[in-house]
């Protein structure tokens, strides 16, 4: 009886109602606190980053003065071994890519999942390492020096964080075959941790330097598709657990987590119209600016930039917005395993449009070093029309 | 935050008031502090006015140079105190939460108890906790949601080892009879 009492007493704080905060309340109020710590403290910055190296020191000084009393060398010996252990995995948990002790990070991760025996278990901690490539990205992010080794590194590091959600993924379609209620919760963490990493990521992306996002711009947005399948796999699941009426989901949990991801699915649409406007915008000038024989004696490059092309491109927006209208639609009707199929698909446009664009502004770029070296007049800074998407080298926008 | 070392570490840079790692150490405690708060005073607003009070007056503990030597009983013992407050103000302006008006508080929180949950047991527990005492609400929540050890719980709530395991044992006791009724 005791045990199953502190089991449900450790679920119930899972809910709002046992005594979960509300995460956007979570963020503000963090935001607030740092907002009113942070100005008296800004004299102090300094001593902090001499004060960072001596507080190993002070913590190993600390332990020493309360052990000195113990004088079994054994015991001394034995315990200065395990500090110097857990020492380096505390620095190493700290490393970065690239970074001496990063292997040890990494091979301490693969231990913790080889010792981890539940498919429900290794889900969550895919999620949780991800998390962490997340927080390495962002450090990366904002190291300065060597811009290539820099965009190695993420590169590398987004390539993990990727392998790590889809290893989530895959695990996760384990889980969902069984329907234990510690599996839900799982499934429900993924869902709502894989909305805040994909914001997250495309954060990362946004505040690159242009030369450095040119180069891992795929790479991001490889990693930011991989965790919106993610995310709409445990979706899914709940959502087929819902319709079958297993308990643990109710009718109002589904529907805002429903109701979250078509928000999400319409700031992507909402960046990626932007996109696209531009891009095609960028495209129609050009074609007006070259004349006749630039466009006789341009490669084939500069046909890709045909007005068909264009207008397939420029439609897809509004596709993506009809889809998720019919998700909506759908939702309110009590369709949800139909509304979610409705969002995945409008995400899928919305990444073709997206893609469709960037493939414009690629061979938009090829027209006009074509056109340079010919020595026509044309001589528009596509540069200027770059919005920061990724540089997707293929267009399968193209042609359709 | 398991690695007891890094922990260590956070608590030294956060006694030298260190505002980033205040930041961490909001992140590694908020939850479990607000639902500390929240399982005493069953209202989510209350429940973030307070614990936002907390983390701020901990702060101010720091930069006033207090010595604190257990930061993670300590913080408890802020947000124990603020509660404490709450309802001495509370009284103040007449709104004191008396014995009749403690159903009227729990019933609000049924609605979301409806929305969020379908598992019975989960409900039960919920309104088993809700009708505890204090005290063994606290004892319940600082062992098995916090996992605090027996010493830090002693400390927190200002009793010994002995009365502790005692009290513990109470509330786990008060709570089945809750649920079983």
């Amino acid at each position: 009886m005791n045990k199953e009492l502190i089991k449900n007493l450790k679920r119930i704080s899972e809910f709002e109602a046992g005594g979960r905060p509300q995460e956007d309340w979570l963020i503000s109020n963090r935001d607030i606190l740092m907002s009113q710590i942070r100005p008296a403290t800004n004299q102090r910055e300094t001593e902090h980053q001499f004060a960072e190296r001596n507080y190993y020191f002070q913590y190993v000084n600390d332990i020493f003065r309360q052990r000195i009393m113990k004088p079994a060398l054994a015991v001394v010996v034995l315990f200065g071994l395990t500090l110097g252990y857990s020492a380096t995995v505390s620095v190493a948990n700290s490393s970065l890519e690239g970074d001496i002790l990063y292997p040890v990070k990494t091979a301490q991760e693969r231990v913790q999942l080889a010792l981890t025996f539940s498919e429900e278990r290794e889900a969550q901690l895919h999620i949780d390492f991800a998390e962490r490539r997340l927080d390495e990205l962002n450090r990366l992010s904002q190291q300065s020096g060597d811009s290539q080794k820099k965009v190695k590194k993420i590169t590398k590091t987004a390539a993990n964080l990727s392998k790590e959600v889809s290893s989530a993924r895959d695990k996760l379609n384990q889980v969902s075959i069984a329907s234990v209620d510690t599996a839900l919760l799982i499934v429900k963490e993924i869902d709502s941790t894989t909305l805040d990493l994909e914001q997250k990521i495309t954060e990362v992306k946004d505040s690159l330097p242009a030369e450095v996002k040119n180069q891992v711009g795929d790479t991001l947005t490889q990693a930011i598709s991989t965790t919106k399948d993610t995310g709409s796999s445990a979706l899914g699941v709940m959502v087929d657990k819902y319709t079958k009426g297993e308990a643990g989901i109710s009718d109002q949990e589904i529907i805002t987590r429903l109701t979250e991801r078509i928000k999400s699915a319409e700031e992507d649409l909402i960046k990626a119209a932007w996109e696209v406007n531009q891009a095609v915008g960028a495209a129609t000038s050009t074609l007006s600016l070259m004349d006749a024989t630039a466009r006789a004696s341009s490669t084939l490059s500069l046909t890709l930039v045909s007005t068909s092309t264009i207008e397939n491109i420029s439609l897809l927006p509004q596709q993506a917005k009809d889809t998720l209208e019919q998700a909506k639609s759908l939702l309110v009707q009590g369709e949800l395993a139909s509304a979610l199929a409705k969002v995945v698909e409008s995400k899928e446009i919305v990444l073709g449009a997206t893609s469709g664009a960037q493939a414009i502004v690629n061979d938009l770029q090829n027209v006009d070093i074509i056109s340079n070296v010919k020595g026509t007049s044309t001589s528009i800074n596509l540069q200027s029309t770059s919005t920061g998407s990724t540089s997707e080298s293929t267009s399968p926008i193209v042609g359709q | 935050m398991k690695n007891p070392l890094s922990q260590q570490i956070l608590f030294l840079k956060v006694k030298n008031q260190d505002p980033e790692a205040y930041g961490q150490f909001y992140d590694l405690y908020v939850k479990r502090i607000y639902r500390f708060i929240y399982f005493k005073v069953n209202s989510v607003s209350d429940a973030q006015d307070i614990t936002s009070e907390v983390f701020l007056k901990l702060w101010q503990y720091l930069r006033e140079g207090k010595e604190i030597k257990n930061l993670n009983a300590f913080i408890y013992i802020v947000a124990r105190n603020l509660v404490v407050d709450f309802y001495r103000q509370r009284r103040q302006e007449a709104l004191s939460i008396n014995a009749d008006k403690a159903p009227e508080i729990i019933d609000g929180r049924s609605d979301i108890l409806k929305e969020q949950m379908v598992d019975s047991d989960l409900q039960a527990t919920i309104k088993g906790m809700d009708r505890l005492k204090d005290e063994y609400k606290e004892a319940i929540i600082l062992k098995y949601f916090d996992e605090l050890s027996i010493s830090e719980i002693a400390e927190i709530l200002n009793k010994s080892k002995g009365a502790v395991r005692v009290l513990l044992h109470r509330a786990l006791k008060a709570l089945k009879d809750n649920i079983n009724e």
